[in-house]
């Protein structure tokens, strides 16, 4: 059941991506990528993605889940949460670029 | 009369604190020391942890800062000295605290555990413990919008609860807490009005936002401004 919904809603987001949203970021949008991630996504998860409102996203925290996964909530947030949706902000790509991103560690300044 | 003169010469010029104020550099980790009259920078401290999220309360002869860290760090400043006095590691995570209206108590809001911790104000020293719990008691909620209240009283929101907490610490060891319930959903962040009398926090969970009036807390919390 669980796996059911998972895959149709991958499937949802693929069929909505834009055409040319698969494309990898290059700069200068990774800069601006790394930056939302610090100062937007770590007003609730922490500057340093050490947590806060929301929880930590360190490598630690996420490098044993679905990137997926990671990144289907990244795009369509998780309902009755705090997690707002950013699928108006990031493409298909940039979600899942956010998601390597974090399972790296964000680098330092 | 050369070592009293050269005595004399090591004392810093005398100044009052009402101008000084600590700027948190919430990526580096360090705070500035500034006077706001000049409108200088005089120190630059460091070892207050980790700072990426931050707020500070002053004393209230203004000789000391309060920084409650993202780590949970409690750091009392001495700003007329530019160092740290005393630092505590209260929690795993907190969001911000208050201080009494007479100075005597330092109240932290903690995301993790969950609760609010009050301290002495002179020597850091923990006095009470109170977990945010709610529902069947056994899941504690991040606590936010802390803020101090007429009397020894904190007032406060559970983020995961819908709830409003007013603490009453003149028995600090032994503070009463009454509990407002089904306030909204997920409220993100409080202050009391600059009369003093009202509690007002916002929610996250649906437009809106609430009030309690703490001259009369047993009428609950009502809804105010609809989104
Ligand atoms: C308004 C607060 C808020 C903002 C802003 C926010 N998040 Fe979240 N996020 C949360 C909360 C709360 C959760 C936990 C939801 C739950 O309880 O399942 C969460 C969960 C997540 C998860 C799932 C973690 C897991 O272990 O399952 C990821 C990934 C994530 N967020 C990434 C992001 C990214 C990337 C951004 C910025 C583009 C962002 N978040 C911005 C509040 C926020």
């Amino acid at each position: 059941m669980g796996d059911r919904v998972v895959f149709a809603a991958v499937f949802w987001v693929a069929w909505m991506v834009p055409a040319g949203a698969l494309d990898n970021p290059v700069e200068p949008r990774r800069g601006e990528l790394v930056n939302m991630v610090r100062q937007d996504c770590g007003s609730c998860h922490g500057l340093t993605m050490k947590g806060g409102l929301g929880p930590a996203l360190l490598p630690s925290n996420i490098s044993a889940k679905d990137p997926e996964q990671l990144r289907f909530v990244i795009l369509h947030g998780r309902r009755g949460t705090a997690m707002p949706p950013w699928s108006r902000f990031l493409t298909d790509a940039e979600a899942a670029w956010v998601v390597e991103l974090l399972r790296t560690g964000l680098p330092r300044d | 009369m050369i070592v009293l003169l050269l005595a004399g010469c090591a004392q810093p010029a005398l100044r009052g604190t009402g101008d000084l104020g600590l700027i948190i550099e919430r990526a580096a980790g360090r705070v500035k020391l500034i006077e706001t009259t000049g409108r200088r920078e005089l120190a630059s401290i460091e070892g207050l942890g980790d700072l990426a999220h931050a707020s500070v309360v002053y004393s209230r002869d203004g000789r000391y800062a309060y920084v409650f860290g993202r780590d949970g760090g409690l750091t009392k400043v001495d700003l007329l000295r530019a160092s740290v006095e005393r630092r505590v590691i209260q929690a795993g995570n907190s969001i911000g605290g208050a201080i009494s209206q007479d100075g005597r108590l330092i109240a932290v809001a903690n995301y993790e555990p969950g609760g609010v911790r009050i301290f002495d104000a002179a020597t850091l020293e923990p006095l009470a413990d109170i977990p945010s719990a709610y529902g069947d008691g056994t899941r504690r909620a991040k606590v936010v919008g802390i803020t101090d209240a007429s009397g020894s009283r904190f007032v406060f929101s559970l983020f995961e609860a819908g709830e409003i907490w007013i603490v009453d610490a003149s028995a600090p060891r032994a503070p009463r807490v009454e509990k407002i319930r089904n306030i909204g959903k997920q409220p993100y962040d409080g202050f009391v009005t600059p009369n003093g009398r009202h509690y007002i926090a916002g929610l996250f969970g649906e437009d809106g936002l609430v009030l309690v009036d703490l001259w009369n807390p047993e009428a609950g919390a009502r809804r105010i401004l609809e989104g």
